[in-house]
């Protein structure tokens, strides 16, 4: 067998309609894509411009209205403007026939009834040598507008109704603009919903390991999408964030700003824009922080837990609302000689609202208690990027105009600070506090379906090790085995992150998003064995295997043999590898089937970045 | 629902079908109805679909239900098919050889699964306790890694300490210790953590004749033995977890063929009383 590369595989054979050559690079090259043109030289011999484009890129031609990319779904790809124009909607679209979704369970049906009839290997890890992708779903399949009448205009059969789709923009999607890098490089779900708006819509779709390597080596292709990242991203958050949901984008505030129209006058901005505008972006730790944790982790918990980057200190004065735009906050309070962990705080959740809330209601009073400092520490768990809103700004623009249940909340929230602080603060079990400490410093706050056990009601049985192996042609993938505390284990078997760190670096895009389910999945066909994957995991929960024909026999990779004129090729030693993990069997209609196998109610599949289903979980026994 | 309001309405349930049962076995009786013949059926019936649970487990990815909610019924049908045996042979001893051998096959059934059930429910929580939980095939590894490590542990010793302490403590108790495998029982009662007990007792008695270097390879003993303690507690629980069912899966098969064997006989030879 052809030992399998990094462009083995062009990314046109994943998506019927797809093209893309060297003559059409060239095309690009000195067309539409003359600027990055420029930077050519920038690019290393072994990995040039026009070998990116011919291998991570395609083109894609949509008609007016098609469903491009959607809100919420996950992607692994960016798209430059070609030709013609698209629509940037802020809306999610119904999920009746999101991208596919109809027809996908009597499909899991008839797979999951299949199994009964297929044969099982023999010899574990076996692969057929002509074995093809299943067709990726979601990418292939056509969704239009004309699927969701009630978002056209009346009486026509493409164009979308503003008034229905209040924002409608389309002045980031015009020829030669970028759109979707956002969620493609920060590897997060897709922030809008984008359409085709010319009929002749034009697009190249960049996979993100392409869009990584260009904005390692174009300079003024990085400087554009961070820009965007920065821009794009902060307006989004602040849209969506809890507290500053509420403000208007088109009415201004007496306090606002002031911009220049396109007829020279000088106009007050909205709200949510001068919101945007006294907001600071920062980001706090290492992108791939998952190298230095495994160091870390060993070193101990408390050197582990001083080594995150601390984005404010217990103390000081309360002067920023923080809002996390991605990744993990660890919240601490001081204990005796040590910082406890109360709480984590993940994407769309943020901090200091109450000390805030507590600060703006004595000023107005101008008398009272003493102003209330940060309560508690925070800390950056791997990679953080955050929004820091000043105090003014939120006394001003952002308090005004609380929800009354926001309000509610907060004064819930304020009276327990005030408690804790009267009190030295451990209001929290011993147990859910040990727990707390335990899924922060394994990280497994990271997991949306990581595999818990309960050990005081597993009987080792091994049914879900069996049900594994038998969705899977009799390989397990995942080992009953992992860290403990409380007799809750955290089993070796992938947690399909929020954050899947197991991705960057990948060079062929084989592990990606389901565009459907959500789950980190492994594209075989396309992955070359290179285990980077595999050693960027920092659960240790993707397994690397020799894979074997139907023989039981290893296949071996083969080379051209240099000496015989680059012609023939020859077997190498070495047996090829894949990276194999859970899959969450989302081929199957019953979900995981480690889940349905356990007789014991011992284990379950469960979502971390909040604690909360974990402790109901615990709760029940 | 928590388990234990889980566990409430499974028993309620059990009383309500078995007194309703019951009521309907008296008037039949009562009536002089062939209640043996209904009795019977029903039992061969239940005893059946009990069996389909292990069918269940070979086919995960067909949508059947969770296994945990299978166990449920599996605990309480098998509940009731005891009291529907018992009214079946009339709260009697039964007397021909093909009834007594399928009654006793049933009781060993019956039993083996009552047993299997308490098992199931306090062997995790006590291993939990015992120590790290340790895969089973991974057993005869850990020992052997045991055993290496302190063979090596015990030669450092001798050869930097020049003293024979521990190293005729490793031939005279160590040893036969660390190569002993656990009974059965061993999950039970005192026998657990009784040899490394006495292990660590004969140790201590000896550590007035330990240098200070000495004194810390006797500390990493007692943790070797520590862990070769908890290897064999984990290996005997996990032992009688898997083992219980090697009695009552195959006693529940037999079971079915008796039974069957025994309704035919029955129709054919017994009249319908």
């Amino acid at each position: 067998m052809k030992r399998p590369k990094r462009w083995s595989v062009p990314y046109t054979e994943e998506v019927i309609g797809a093209s893309m050559d060297y003559g059409i690079v060239r095309g690009l090259l000195r067309g539409p894509l003359r600027g990055l043109a420029a930077d050519r030289k920038q690019f290393p011999p072994d990995l040039p411009l026009s070998g990116i484009l011919r291998h991570d890129t395609r083109i894609r031609k949509y008609k007016k209205g098609e469903v491009i990319i959607r809100q919420g779904d996950y992607g692994d790809s960016a798209f430059y403007v070609l030709e013609g124009s698209v629509h940037v909607l802020m809306a999610r679209l119904p999920t009746r026939s999101a991208g596919g979704r109809i027809g996908q369970k009597a499909a899991k049906w008839a797979r999951s009834v299949a199994k009964l009839f297929q044969s099982r290997s023999s010899f574990p890890e076996v692969r057929g040598k002509d074995r093809r992708p299943e067709a990726e779903k979601g990418q292939g399949q056509i969704v239009h507008l004309q699927d969701f009448p009630e978002f056209l205009l009346e009486g026509s059969a493409a164009d979308v109704n503003p008034e229905f789709v209040a924002e409608l923009t389309s002045g980031n999607g015009h020829q030669g603009e970028t759109f979707g890098e956002i969620a493609a490089l920060s590897r997060t779900a897709r922030t809008a919903t984008v359409l085709a708006a010319s009929q002749e819509t034009q697009l190249l779709e960049i996979r993100w390991q392409g869009l990584r390597d260009i904005r390692k080596y174009s300079l003024r292709w990085k400087e554009m999408i961070d820009e965007r990242y920065r821009s794009s991203s902060l307006l989004s958050h602040l849209r969506y964030a809890q507290y500053t949901s509420n403000l208007s984008r088109e009415r201004s505030h007496p306090l606002s700003d002031y911009e220049v129209t396109e007829e020279g006058n000088n106009t007050m901005i909205s709200e949510l824009s001068h919101l945007a505008r006294h907001t600071q972006f920062r980001s706090y730790g290492e992108f791939t922080w998952q190298s230095t944790f495994k160091e870390m982790a060993e070193s101990g918990a408390r050197e582990l837990q001083e080594s995150e980057p601390v984005i404010l200190k217990q103390g000081n004065i309360a002067g920023e609302l923080i809002l996390i735009r991605s990744g993990f906050v660890r919240v601490t309070r001081r204990y005796n000689h040590g910082e406890k962990t109360v709480a984590y705080l993940g994407k769309g959740q943020s901090y200091g609202m109450a000390e805030l809330y507590h600060n703006v209601n004595l000023n107005e009073d101008g008398f009272g208690p003493v102003p209330m400092d940060y309560q508690h520490s925070l800390r950056a768990i791997g990679h953080v990027d955050i929004l820091a809103i000043p105090g003014p700004v939120v006394q001003s623009n952002v308090i005004p105009h609380l929800k009354p249940d926001d309000v509610k909340s907060l004064k819930v929230d304020l009276e327990r600070l005030i408690k804790d602080q009267k009190g030295g603060g451990g209001s929290e079990s011993r147990s859910s506090a040990n727990m707390l400490e335990f899924l922060v410093e394994e990280r497994a706050i990271n997991g949306t379906a990581a595999m818990l056990i309960n050990l005081d009601r597993c009987t080792s049985c091994d049914d879900c090790v069996r049900a594994c192996s038998d969705t899977h042609d009799n390989n397990p993938r995942f080992v009953r085995f992992g860290p403990q505390q409380e007799g809750i284990q955290l089993t070796h078997a992938c947690m399909h992150c929020v954050d899947p760190v197991c991705m960057i670096g990948c060079p062929t895009g084989a592990i990606h998003r389901d565009a459907i389910g959500n789950q980190v999945v492994i594209n075989e066909y396309t992955c070359i064995g290179c285990s980077t994957c595999a050693d960027n995991c920092a659960y240790d929960n993707i397994q690397m295997v020799e894979i074997r024909d139907k023989g039981g026999d290893f296949v071996l990779g083969s080379e051209k043999d240099e000496k015989l004129g680059m012609v023939r090729r020859t077997p190498t030693e070495d047996p090829i590898q894949k990276a194999t993990k859970c899959d969450l069997c989302e081929n199957l209609v019953t979900g995981p089937a480690c889940v349905n196998a356990c007789p014991h109610d011992a284990l379950v599949r469960t979502d971390l970045t909040g604690s909360d289903d974990l402790f109901d979980w615990m709760s029940k026994s | 629902m928590n388990f234990r309001r889980r566990r409430l309405r499974g028993g309620i349930l059990l009383v309500v079908f078995s007194l309703l049962a019951w009521e309907v076995w008296d008037l039949c009786r009562t009536g002089l109805a062939p209640t043996t013949l209904y009795t019977g059926s029903a039992l061969l019936v239940l005893t059946l679909v009990l069996t389909l649970f292990n069918g269940r487990k070979k086919i995960p990815f067909l949508p059947l239900f969770r296994a945990s909610t299978w166990l449920q019924w599996h605990i309480y049908m098998g509940f009731f098919s005891i009291l529907l045996f018992l009214l079946h042979v009339d709260f009697r001893i039964p007397s021909g050889i093909l009834e007594s051998v399928l009654a006793t096959v049933f009781v060993i059934v019956a039993v083996s699964g009552v047993v299997g059930l308490i098992l199931s429910r306090a062997l995790p929580r006590r291993m939990n306790q015992a120590g790290d939980p340790v895969v089973y095939e991974s057993i005869p590894r850990l020992r052997k890694e045991v055993r290496e490590g302190v063979r090596g542990l015990i030669a450092r010793s001798e050869e930097s300490c020049e003293s024979s302490t521990l190293s005729e403590f490793y031939r005279e108790h160590l040893r036969e210790f660390l190569e002993a495998s656990p009974s059965l029982l061993h999950s039970f009662g005192n026998e657990k953590k009784r040899g490394s007990h006495q292990l660590t007792n004969e140790l201590e008695a000896r550590r007035r004749y330990l240098s200070d270097e000495e004194i810390e390879v006797a500390a990493e003993l007692e943790e070797w033995i520590e862990k070769k303690d908890n290897i064999d507690f984990q290996e005997a629980s996990q032992r009688l977890l898997k083992g219980w069912l090697f009695v009552h899966i195959p006693m529940s098969f037999s079971l079915i063929l008796l039974g069957v064997a025994h309704g035919v006989f029955a129709l054919l030879y017994g009249g319908n009383a």
